[in-house]
């Protein structure tokens, strides 16, 4: 879905009933549904987690804890750089923004490669996505996650783009806010699923 | 059952993001001087609508997804060649979509009856807030019933107790509402046109409905009851006796302000009449049949055990059905030309939408509407004497900015300063990449998925960079 | 004025402007000729999912009938109750949700009108591919509910 480029904003005098834009509106209802996307798949994790398969790995036997960790700081740091892009945007710097917005991109894509070199060890393994039901209910948890922050570096990707030929005025910082609001989302979502998954150690 | 499975995920799609957008329109586009609690009640159940959709969709569509995977990539979600997977999750998830969504059938339905009840009684809904707050709870507490559906499972003592209480519970708001309604007419001045007849209709068979639902909600009789027509005559009560019914009396109520003419009445009343006949003939018998035994989703039953004359019954209720839903065709072809011409407001009634032309222009109001209070636009028509009787303002019909019929013709938007949206190709190209998904990930044929991929990502793309208007 | 005037005023990207025709509801993001869509379309799944129903009834009316075999039965059930919750219930208040509530509130338009035609058109489109299976190959079988394992 495309909720960020806006060509046909609204005038800025429009008038809505709580002063709120209608996109912002629209991002934060759209964020609680993938709130329950996530809640789904997570519960489904949970129920399975110890569900393994004879021959197969169970997952904390294959999780390397520590390079996860180094992900998850990569990502966390890609919500700085997304704060800092929106702050750059806001007091005119549009330099500034396009740095911050190329650097929260570039930590994306370390994250989800980092995500992709750690699936292919995995399934080295023997755990993958269809070795037991807590594999199933892993790959395709995290490679929602994957999709949806991958997702997220298109939208900063078109967001540099829109910069550079002029088309991301600062009258237009909602627009880096609203992906904002979407990056930090995935960055949470990780941090459950960090937490959940990884860090809570299995029966 | 793929299509099943990438089916509902494609309608979940549409569902969410007309959600999304109706909840952004009631909370942030209503007239000045609309807060909350002077919008229609049809509104406020739209609003709960919404919110139920947003947050029960994701949900079954992770137990699509999952679905499909299972299918189509052999994953292990609901079966595993050795067994340690748990088919029961796909019905926790199944049903944890499953119950908000019946309420987001119902909902509606009472929205607009509670809009028709007060205008063919001529009295305001009785008890407006408590019935916008039974609206809400019922969204809140559809949440915590969903096992409900499955009591034969196995889950246990204890869960099943849960859920047989949460699920009477849910009968607490439900019956606050028809008491409102009841309440509503009584001491009105009641016509009974075709829109209040199907009102009416709906309060009735939704009580019946609503009576054998609470039966289910007790463990051990609803272990007698599942699986048989008893449930079948129950989710049928209310969903065609409730959520149809009310719909027709909203397609009758709205149908002038839509087409700018009415209805004829009495071909109404017959397609009501034939209708509600038909209809319990239909679904009465099987609340027989189910407690007799009869096993549902099976296509045929055995000679002697019984079922044979209250099946014929219902076959021949069937069919009344089918005949009354030809008379309303009927009724649309021969109105479409020779229907009596609307007005604006042909039932006398009391929200906003009765204030402009049947049909509205395209910009819906000259000007934008000052809201004073609920039902605004009644009191603009009427108030009350010392009796409480009520007397006409003169020209309350015609409100500010209400002079709708005599500029209509003349408006253009241009002329008036209205910026109305600009058409656009890009909503249809983009939805046109949906099925070709589907079909090349049900066959396999992953290059037409792909290119049904990128016809949505270049609809999606386009679709911002268009320009915002042509005028 | 006629039907289409696609004017090329900016490159490929025109917005249609047509306000009759065929090409005028295909490109409306008018909230109630959207309604209007919604609520067509709806009957006319109401009209399919009932001629499922009638050939349900017709199988019940007399016990072990012939009518249709199990199989067809189930498709029959399966798309009946697919068809009149998602295909017609959910789209009628929809109907409503597009054509009244806007006007009900005071307001010229939806949110966000594409975003509006586009979840019509998912809908239509939605509904397309899942008669499709009619055609092409089996219908669903397994109940609206779809309960696993025998759905997998």
């Amino acid at each position: 879905m495309a909720t960020v480029e806006h060509a046909s904003a609204k005038p800025a005098a429009h008038q809505t009933s709580t002063g709120l834009d209608n996109a912002k509106i629209a991002m934060w209802a759209f964020l609680g549904s993938e709130c329950l996307l996530f809640g789904a798949m997570i519960s489904t994790y949970l129920l399975y987690r110890n569900h393994g398969a004879t021959g197969t790995p169970l997952p904390h036997e294959v999780y390397d804890i520590p390079f996860t960790s180094v992900s998850s700081f990569v990502l966390l740091m890609s919500s700085l750089t997304m704060v800092l892009a929106l702050a750059s945007i806001q007091r005119g710097d549009h330099h500034g923004t396009r740095v911050w917005l190329i650097a929260t991109a570039l930590l994306g894509m370390t994250f989800v490669s980092g995500q992709v070199y750690e699936f292919t060890i995995f399934v080295r393994e023997g755990f993958t996505v269809r070795s037991s039901p807590a594999g199933s209910a892993f790959f395709v948890l995290t490679s929602f996650h994957g999709a949806h922050v991958t997702v997220g570096i298109l939208m900063l990707l078109s967001l540099v783009s829109m910069s550079l030929r002029g088309r991301l005025p600062t009258e237009r910082a909602t627009a880096v806010e609203y992906v904002g609001l979407y990056w930090h989302f995935v960055d949470v979502v990780w941090i459950v699923i960090f937490t959940i998954v990884y860090l809570v150690p299995a029966k | 059952m793929t299509f099943y499975a990438l089916g509902l995920i494609i309608l979940g799609l549409s569902s969410t993001v007309a959600a999304v957008n109706f909840l952004t329109t009631i909370i942030n586009l209503r007239a000045p001087g609309m807060s909350l609690m002077r919008m229609p009640v049809f509104v406020w159940m739209t609003l709960v609508v919404q919110f139920l959709l947003i947050f029960a969709l994701p949900v079954i569509t992770v137990a699509l997804f999952q679905l499909f995977f299972d299918r189509t990539l052999g994953t292990n979600f609901f079966s595993s060649a050795n067994g340690t997977s748990d088919p029961v999750l796909w019905q926790h998830l199944f049903w944890l979509f499953g119950h908000p969504e019946v309420y987001i059938l119902i909902l509606p339905a009472m929205g607009i009856v509670s809009e028709v009840l007060p205008v063919f009684a001529r009295k305001p809904l009785f008890g407006y807030p408590v019935v916008v707050f039974s609206g809400i709870a019922i969204g809140f507490m559809g949440w915590g019933v969903w096992a409900h559906h499955m009591f034969a499972v196995g889950l246990g003592p204890v869960a099943n107790t849960a859920f047989a209480l949460s699920t009477m519970f849910i009968a607490v708001p439900t019956g606050v509402k028809i008491f409102n309604w009841m309440a509503t007419l009584w001491g009105g001045s009641i016509r009974l046109k075709a829109p209040m007849l199907f009102s009416l209709g709906f309060i009735a068979m939704f009580t019946i409905g609503g009576l054998s639902g609470v039966t289910h909600a007790i463990v051990p009789s609803d272990y007698q009851q599942t699986d048989t027509y008893y449930i079948v005559a129950h989710f049928h009560y209310v969903l065609f006796g409730g959520a149809v019914f009310g719909l027709f009396s909203g397609i009758y109520y709205w149908w002038p302000k839509i087409t700018g003419k009415l209805l004829n009445d009495t071909i109404g009343k017959l397609h009501f009449w034939l209708m509600i006949i038909g209809f319990n003939l239909t679904f009465a018998p099987m609340h027989i049949l189910g407690l007799q035994g009869m096993v549902r989703r099976t296509y045929r039953y055995p000679k002697g055990y019984g079922f044979d004359f209250w099946n014929m019954i219902s076959t021949i209720g069937g069919f009344t059905i089918a005949l009354s839903l030809l008379v309303f065709f009927y009724n649309v072809y021969k109105t479409r030309k020779e229907g009596q011409v609307a007005g604006n407001d042909p039932w006398d009634a009391r929200t906003l939408e009765w204030t402009t032309t049947s049909p509205p222009p395209e910009y819906n109001f000259e000007e934008i509407p000052v809201v004073h209070a609920l039902d605004d636009f009644w009191h603009r028509k009427y108030v009350e004497d010392k009796e409480g009787r009520l007397v006409p303002v003169p020209s309350g019909a015609q409100d500010p900015g209400g002079d709708q019929a005599a500029h209509a013709t003349e408006a253009h938007s241009e002329g008036h300063g209205i910026h109305m949206p600009s058409q656009s190709y890009m909503p249809l190209l983009a939805a046109l990449g949906m099925p070709l998904i589907g079909w090349g990930l049900t066959f396999h044929q992953w290059w037409l998925a792909i290119v049904g991929g990128l016809v949505v990502l270049s609809g999606l793309y386009a679709w911002a960079l268009e320009p915002a208007t042509e005028e | 004025m006629t039907t289409a005037s696609y004017v090329a005023k900016t490159g490929i990207f025109s917005r249609p402007t047509a306000k009759t025709g065929l090409w005028s509801w295909m490109t409306t993001v008018d909230h109630k000729r959207i309604g209007l869509m919604y609520g067509a379309t709806a009957i006319v799944f109401f009209v399919i999912g009932g001629v499922e129903a009638l050939f349900i009834r017709l199988q019940l009316a007399r016990p072990e009938n012939t009518l249709v075999n199990a199989h067809q039965y189930n498709e029959l059930f399966t798309m009946h109750g697919l068809t009149m919750i998602f295909l017609v219930v959910m789209p009628l208040g929809a109907a409503f949700f597009n054509y009244m509530m806007p006007i009900m509130i005071g307001a010229r338009d939806v949110a966000f009108p594409r975003l509006n035609a586009f979840s019509y058109w998912v809908f239509l489109l939605g509904g397309i591919f899942l008669y499709s299976s009619f055609f092409i190959a089996q219908a669903p079988d397994g109940g609206w509910f779809g309960y696993a394992p025998l759905s997998v």
